[in-house]
């Protein structure tokens, strides 16, 4: 009788945690690495889709992030959390990012080309079920938003949020539950605005 | 049920919410959700947006391409008593080569029980400072903030300063003064040199507060070398002089985050 096939690598590597692939990674696994840009990829992009509200921006913040990751990738402590240390790096990519972007905008500022449209523009088409979370996240504060795309989009806890953001946990919370409220007023908006425009002849 | 509550709720429920319309939600929060269209579309955003999108395979090719063909094995860092330890062996060596050009005539100068209370304040405060930036050097790793451990050791020295010097004259008080913050800042420079050294090996995402750190901890390089051979033993003149160096060596230190941050934000990207 012949051996069973052995399982597939890549398929192996998927049951394994974030954690055990990173430490993997800093052995010099190839394949570790390739699951976990895999595996945590489609997160972190949409982190940073969340707070530039364009896909192609974010796209380049990701590769960014992925090559911070991989300069930084001693600096991780084997046997301790991922997400927060990975969080603390793309958060580090976004900050940057948003520096940079605040210079170049003065600088057309200065050109003075007038009526610029607003960057996001809130899609009521479909009634409320229509708003991305994208969208909604774009009306938010910068550190309101970042707070809950990371606990919500992003699947942190309170404890790791407050640690890839270098806060308390009360903070991640309060700035949460103000988050969540004005969300709300948001969507109820929407919720009338589309009720408005199915009633209207 | 109400809205707050239903917040508490969402926010200690699974983070992706993937199942938190299904039963899994307690029976309060479903009766809840039936009456309250405002929670029921927030929860509804919330897991239409965690059922998640993909990245393009273009894109993340271009993530794998270039981090594949560099994967090599690398030594996990240090931990942060091992790292506080290199920084305390720095800023001990710094002040002793300080030291041993420019003398012990301050040190003579104080009681004995004055010399173990201003060795013990400046132990502390340089293992704070070398704790502070062990920390700063791993991402997520929480540290200490610049501006508590430099308030911490101006109010610490002040206090120390004001209990043991009784002599309030103010002397020959800016010219000796700034002679005395002159060498300060000399010796504190080696220090903060030979830190940001080590600091390259970790990934600093707290720029200005680990400079400031820096400037603490070498700025504490600077007072120990001067404390221990400064002979004016003043209050006017070690309150103002001799604490300005640490004070000054940590502006310097948050500057230098500053124009770092800058700098990293405005390089090109790296690939």
């Amino acid at each position: 009788m012949s051996d069973p096939p052995s399982p597939d690598p890549h398929t192996q590597r998927e049951a394994e945690s974030l954690e055990a692939l990173m430490e993997a990674y800093q052995r010099g696994d190839r394949a570790a690495a390739d699951t976990l840009i895999e595996r945590v990829s489609p997160a972190l992009h949409r982190f940073f889709a969340a707070h530039v509200g364009d896909r192609r921006h974010a796209d380049d913040l990701l590769q960014d992030a992925w090559f911070r990751i991989h300069k930084a990738r001693h600096t991780y402590r084997p046997g301790e959390r991922l997400l927060p240390w990975l969080y603390a790096i793309a958060r580090h990519v976004k900050v940057d990012a948003f520096r940079k972007r605040r210079s170049e905008r003065y600088e057309e500022s200065l050109d003075a080309t007038p009526g610029r449209a607003p960057a996001v523009e809130p899609a009521v088409t479909n009634g409320v079920q229509a708003l991305e979370m994208e969208q909604l996240l774009a009306a938010l504060p910068g550190s309101q938003r970042e707070v809950i795309s990371l606990l919500k989009i992003s699947g942190l806890s309170l404890e790791e949020v407050a640690r890839a953001t270098s806060s308390s946990v009360g903070s991640v919370k309060q700035k949460a539950h103000r988050a969540y409220a004005k969300l709300r007023t948001l969507l109820s908006e929407a919720g009338q605005k589309a009720k408005a425009k199915r009633s209207a002849p | 049920m109400t809205c707050r509550e239903m917040d508490d709720l969402i926010l200690f429920t699974s983070a992706r919410l993937t199942s938190a319309l299904g039963d899994k939600l307690p029976a309060e929060a479903q009766a809840h959700l039936a009456t309250c269209p405002h929670c029921r579309a927030l929860l509804g955003s919330l897991v239409a947006d965690s059922a998640g999108r993909t990245v393009s395979p273009a894109v993340l090719e271009g993530i794998r391409k270039p981090i594949l063909a560099s994967v090599t094995p690398v030594r996990p860092m240090p931990g942060t008593a091992a790292l506080t330890a290199v920084f305390c062996l720095l800023f001990g060596l710094a002040a002793a080569v300080g030291s041993f050009f420019l003398g012990f005539a301050g040190f003579h100068a104080l009681s004995p029980v004055d010399r173990v209370a201003v060795c013990f304040f400046l132990l502390v405060l340089a293992i704070a400072a070398a704790f502070a930036i062990a920390r700063n050097m791993r991402p997520a790793a929480r540290g200490i903030p610049g501006w508590l451990l430099l308030t911490a050791a101006v109010l610490a020295f002040e206090g120390l300063f004001f209990l043991l010097l009784k002599d309030y004259s103010p002397g020959r008080f800016l010219h000796s003064g700034v002679i005395c913050l002159g060498f300060g800042l000399l010796c504190a420079l080696p220090a903060a040199l030979l830190a940001l050294f080590v600091l390259r090996k970790g990934y600093v995402v707290a720029p200005v507060a680990t400079g400031a750190a820096v400037g603490v901890g070498a700025g504490m390089v600077g007072l120990t070398v001067i404390e221990l051979h400064c002979p004016i033993e003043t209050f006017p003149h070690v309150a103002v002089w001799h604490v300005g160096i640490f004070v000054l060596s940590a502006g310097m230190g948050a500057l230098a985050g500053v124009l770092s941050r800058n700098f990293r934000a405005f390089a090109p990207r790296s690939s």
